[in-house]
């Protein structure tokens, strides 16, 4: 009997060994950071010998660095370099014993500072490194930026629809909102749900917009898109399904962090606007929008264009693109990251 | 540490039980297929000790049930590959129906346990100076309660197999809890009549 327990306890860890060898062309690796009572997973994979990487600042908040893995964009990037898919303290699969205070983005700041000193004592400190923040990872990476010297620690920001002014972003989103419903109004497409945007975008007093009407914003936001005759986004190579249950992430998980996450933290968030101080950041920035983002409207990018300190900045507005730019137009979005990666790395 | 010394203590209490030939004469060994999230495979191992049996007598003269409290002590390991192991140490408590002339039989109940998740890689720990140290295989462990139900066939005087579903949370998990199911299936040998 002990035998076969032996064999089946043998079995069972060389399965749990196999998950590092899908694909033997690129380089895999895994490592967790451990800072003020959260474990968060930094999930390594591309091209190692370009000696360059990309971190990944996760939308949400409460989406996972793996939500971006397997993508079209991301597979496109990582024959390339080498893209560092971290799950950010309480969101996605990090795990660890938290309580509603240790949930501020300025705790969170320290967690990036923490992840890039990481990778720098795994991969060494010569390595080329940039931030990609989408949604709400370019509020964080925004922060992060403008905290201490931190951004001497990077070669460069690429913000992809970030939401690192979310006073601005709201009221501009109530305009967005408005002006893209009168204008499907008049040529009569989807009017039953246009007015119901309009009339609530109408009900809001723009000069005092609470934590509750922005979540309706943000949804009837994400709602516009969809009416807004795009191409199709690129879906995960792999399918929801097959990502539950056989690769590394776990949505249901994440989920479950997403919904625990308190109120409070959502409330400094909605209060944060960086742009300001933007022209505190100095190295070489690049601004990645889609026309057709409600979420985080482009005028949020192009004063960002106005603002920022660095000598070397541009804007990219995607004509077919909504809030996830690197899934509606991945080649393009892929050819300008690289671009500006290797003229800035 | 604290949390390895406390599941090494476990298991050697756990494996101390486990060697004693009476135990084997009177309570089964269990041993399972054990599935976080049904496909993240795993074993789990344990016995069962009967609390109280008696028997009650079906309407319209259908014959006998016999019914059992039972407390089992388990152990359990699950993978989540690229994601987290987890080592379990739990009891459960269930209450067992079956019917004297049938093989099948069911029950129904509630755990509680400890269990260890483990980071499959190293981890870099920041301490409050922002010093690094490099760790591998750390752990932090979660109390878990758990409801369960399980229907199961007697193949012999012996022998049985069955097949549970364990709805876990882990607490304090982040500023939460989760709930997990875990899918097993088993079988129960009694090594000695």
């Amino acid at each position: 009997m002990i035998k076969y327990l032996g064999l089946l306890i043998f079995c069972t860890l060389l399965v749990s060994s196999c998950h590092k060898k899908q694909n033997s062309s690129v380089y895999n690796d895994l490592f967790f950071v451990r800072k003020n009572g959260a474990d968060m997973p930094v999930h390594v994979s591309g091209n190692k010998t370009s000696n360059t990487f990309i971190l990944i600042l996760h939308g949400g908040p409460g989406d996972g660095g793996l939500k971006y893995a397997n993508h079209t964009f991301s597979n496109l990037l990582e024959k390339d370099y080498v893209l560092a898919y971290w799950d950010q303290r309480h969101q996605g699969n990090s795990h660890g014993h938290l309580n509603n205070e240790d949930i501020r983005i300025d705790v969170m700041v320290e967690d990036t500072h923490a992840v890039i000193k990481s990778l720098k004592q795994r991969y060494g400190e010569n390595i080329n490194l940039f931030l990609l923040g989408h949604s709400w990872g370019g509020l964080l990476g925004t922060a992060y930026l403008l905290k201490n010297d931190y951004q001497t620690e990077v070669n460069g920001w690429i913000e992809s629809g970030g939401a690192h002014d979310f006073q601005l972003m709201n009221t501009a989103v109530l305009g967005r909102l408005k002006s893209a419903a009168i204008d499907e109004l008049s040529k009569g497409l989807n009017t039953e749900k246009w007015q119901e945007i309009l009339d609530y975008c109408n009900s809001i007093d723009s000069s005092n917009i609470s934590w509750e009407e922005t979540s309706t914003l943000n949804s009837y936001a994400g709602q516009a898109e969809k009416l807004i005759d795009l191409p199709p986004r690129t879906e995960s190579e792999l399918s929801e399904l097959e990502l539950s249950f056989i690769g590394a992430n776990n949505p249901y998980l994440a989920n479950i962090n997403k919904a625990w996450l308190p109120e409070e933290f959502y409330t400094e968030i909605i209060e944060s606007s960086y742009t300001n101080q933007l022209s505190k950041i100095t190295i070489p920035t690049l601004l990645l929008w889609g026309k057709y983002d409600f979420k985080v409207p482009s005028i949020i990018g192009e004063k960002a264009l106005e603002n920022l300190g660095s000598e070397h900045k541009y804007l990219k507005i995607y004509e077919q693109s909504g809030h996830s730019s690197m899934r509606y137009q991945p080649t393009d979005f892929v050819n300008d990251v690289k671009s500006f990666i290797d003229a800035h790395k | 540490m604290k949390n390895i010394l406390f599941f090494t203590i476990a298991l050697l209490c756990s494996y101390s039980v486990f060697s004693q030939e009476k135990l084997w004469s009177n309570n089964p060994l269990q041993v399972s297929y054990f599935g976080h999230f049904g496909l993240h495979p795993g074993i789990k191992l344990g016995t069962e000790f009967s609390v109280k049996n008696w028997e009650k007598e079906r309407k319209n003269d259908k014959g006998i049930k016999l019914k059992q409290y039972l407390i089992s002590p388990q152990i359990g390991f699950y993978t989540h590959p690229g994601n987290h192991s987890g080592l379990i140490v739990q009891a459960e408590f269930s209450k067992r129906t079956e019917k004297v002339d049938k093989r099948f039989y069911y029950s129904y109940g509630a755990g509680f346990g400890y269990v260890m998740q483990i980071n499959p890689s190293d981890t870099y720990i920041f301490n409050d100076n922002g010093e690094i140290t490099e760790k591998n295989m750390t752990s932090r462990s979660y109390f878990m309660p758990s409801l369960h139900i399980e229907t199961g066939l007697k193949l012999n005087s012996k022998m049985s197999v069955y097949n549970k579903i364990t709805l876990a949370s882990k607490v304090k998990y982040n500023t939460g809890f989760t709930l997990e199911p875990f899918y097993e299936l088993g079988i129960r040998i009694r090594m000695m009549h």
